[in-house]
């Protein structure tokens, strides 16, 4: 449902274009998304793999993967 | 040097929770947490998924629940006292407690009951299709409740307690046996579709049991069975985004789990979504009925002619709309199912579409009843042609019964003092009665001897391979079982 449902994918688009316009570049824009969702920078790996996701999917589709983490979905 | 974010560095400026409670208090937090996680954790993770108690009769389940109190003197329960006495005061010489009505006369049921098979038991004109079957199956006129509000009894019936939180008899199946497939889920559940009945989905939770054992709901002839199955229309979703988004996931949530060890749950939600990849194969696989000959969809019932129904309750919609989910529960018991969940009813509304018939009896129950009757004689027969009828236990249930006497004229209140449930299929004895009421069908006919929703859970399990005062997990310091502290195995339906 997280993955699936119309809210999730609307909300992911909207953080997407809100990350956009707070920060210009793809990694700058990674790093923004993960310190507003899970409170944290991505580490050097994550970000790799993360900016190879967004240049072939975009940054609504790693908006919508950060929404199912698990880190996301569970308070620690 | 430790690449993943969650090894402590200095000068990282965001720290987790786990982390605080380690590093505050002199790590003492730390290690209190640790021991919580690991001493939940360690208990729960003693499964006995696959393990028997003793040898199985049966291998999976579909229960048939008939929401908002199917009347058995009007079903099941052959009362012809009622109709010597149909008009007169009714006085079974004792104080009655109704629900919402005073007693009313003597109410003799609206229709014949005629012997069937070779036990000949005598069954109501709006169950004639089970007629046909009703030498497989065992029935128990000598249920008692605990409650007579739909609520609790619904929950009681369906989970073992009187209150919200505690698993589905079907989560218990499942947490105990595990699954036999890995591309559809151990436990579903296809409500009826017009709205789910008292409690909706605290009746099918897996609650403090690991969240994988939850059912998953299945909305047969709905547009979309399966919510969320498949992402809607985006701009932006693409089939290989959808591909490399859940590969990537499934890494991310991995090496997450792999750092936080103790939690159950975060397996539970990789896997779900390992199993929602493939459902969204299997899934519509499972659920095309078109598949299925046209002989067979007409034995369930099912019309594919009808495009617009009557407004009022009527026999072919509701033959059509069980049938159906007769007919996707045996396919998906087919495709390794364990526990499959059809209900019948919604909670109240207007117009009624359940078995709560307050106020008028004939007009409900002729239809749910001729509904659930086609479908399931057709279930059992199907289960049976394919060899599946020895394996499979098929348990008919409802929250309570309903009394012998009138309400408002055509309606009857609630009787939870007595009603009747059945069992048939794997390891049971046909052509049983067990239990008898008494000849109002308004108590048990020896007051001190009755059945419970307990004991009819203990014999689920006992038929399965499992106690039921072994299945247990540990939750809040207690050993919880589906059967609370209560619970026998009812011997005399066994085969």
């Amino acid at each position: 449902a997280m993955r699936n449902n119309r809210l999730t994918v609307a909300m992911a688009k909207h953080f997407a274009a809100r990350v956009a316009k707070e920060a210009t570049t793809p990694p700058a824009q990674i790093d923004l998304a993960f310190r507003l969702a899970l409170g944290r920078p991505p580490s050097s790996n994550e970000a790799k793999v993360m900016s190879g996701y967004v240049a072939e999917h975009g940054l609504a589709n790693l908006c919508r993967l950060i929404f199912n983490l698990n880190e996301f979905n569970f308070v620690d | 040097m430790n690449d993943s974010p969650y090894h402590r560095q200095s000068g990282v400026t965001a720290m987790n929770r786990r982390d605080f409670l380690f590093c505050s208090g002199g790590g003492l937090g730390g290690i209190a947490l640790a021991s919580l996680l690991g001493h939940e954790s360690l208990l729960a993770a003693t499964p006995t998924s696959g393990v028997l108690h003793a040898p199985a009769k049966a291998k999976r389940v579909v229960q048939l629940f008939m929401a908002g109190a199917a009347s058995h003197v009007d079903m099941w329960d052959y009362k012809p006292l009622l109709e010597k006495k149909h008009g007169e005061k009714w006085d079974p010489g004792e104080a009655v407690e109704l629900f919402q009505s005073s007693p009313g006369s003597t109410f003799a049921s609206p229709w014949k009951f005629k012997p069937y098979g070779k036990s000949g038991k005598m069954l109501s004109d709006i169950v004639a299709p089970i007629g046909d079957v009703v030498d497989d199956i065992a029935f128990v006129h000598n249920v008692v409740g605990r409650s007579g509000v739909h609520s609790q009894a619904t929950l009681l019936q369906s989970t073992g307690f009187l209150i919200p939180g505690y698993p589905s008899v079907g989560a218990w199946v499942s947490y105990g046996l595990g699954s036999l497939n890995d591309n559809l889920p151990t436990f579903v559940v296809l409500p009826d579709i017009r709205g789910l009945p008292s409690n909706g989905q605290k009746n099918w939770d897996s609650a403090f049991l690991p969240g994988q054992n939850q059912a998953t709901q299945v909305r047969v002839n709905a547009p979309k069975p399966i919510a969320d199955l498949s992402p809607p229309p985006a701009d932006y979703i693409t089939p290989s985004g959808e591909t490399a988004g859940l590969e990537l996931l499934g890494k991310l949530n991995r090496a997450h789990a792999d750092s936080h060890p103790g939690d159950p749950r975060l397996e539970a939600r990789i896997r779900s979504y390992e199993l929602a990849a493939k459902m969204q194969l299997a899934a519509p696989d499972a659920l095309d009925l078109s598949q299925e000959s046209e002989k067979t969809q007409a034995r369930y019932g099912i019309d594919n002619s009808t495009k617009v129904w009557p407004k009022e309750i009527n026999v072919a919609e509701e033959q059509d709309a069980f049938g159906r989910k007769c007919l996707t529960a045996r396919r998906l018991l087919e495709r390794g199912v364990r526990f499959v969940q059809i209900w019948s009813g919604n909670d109240n509304g207007f117009p009624r579409r359940n078995w709560d018939s307050h106020e008028d009896i004939a007009r409900d129950h002729a239809p749910l009843s001729l509904g659930m009757a086609k479908g399931t004689a057709a279930l059992i027969q199907d289960l049976k042609d394919r060899g599946m009828f020895e394996d499979t236990l098929i348990l008919w249930t409802t929250e309570f019964g309903r009394m012998p006497c009138a309400q408002g004229g055509k309606g009857r209140d609630h009787n939870p003092f007595v009603f009747t449930n059945w069992l048939a299929g794997g390891g049971i004895k046909g052509g049983v009665s067990h239990g008898p009421s008494d000849e109002w069908g308004y108590k048990p006919a020896e007051r001190s001897h009755f059945t419970q929703g307990y004991d009819i859970h203990a014999t689920v399990l006992h038929l399965l391979g499992l106690d039921h005062e072994k299945l247990t997990f540990r939750h809040n310091g207690a050993n919880r079982r589906l059967t609370d502290v209560h619970g026998h195995v009812i011997k005399e339906i066994l085969a």
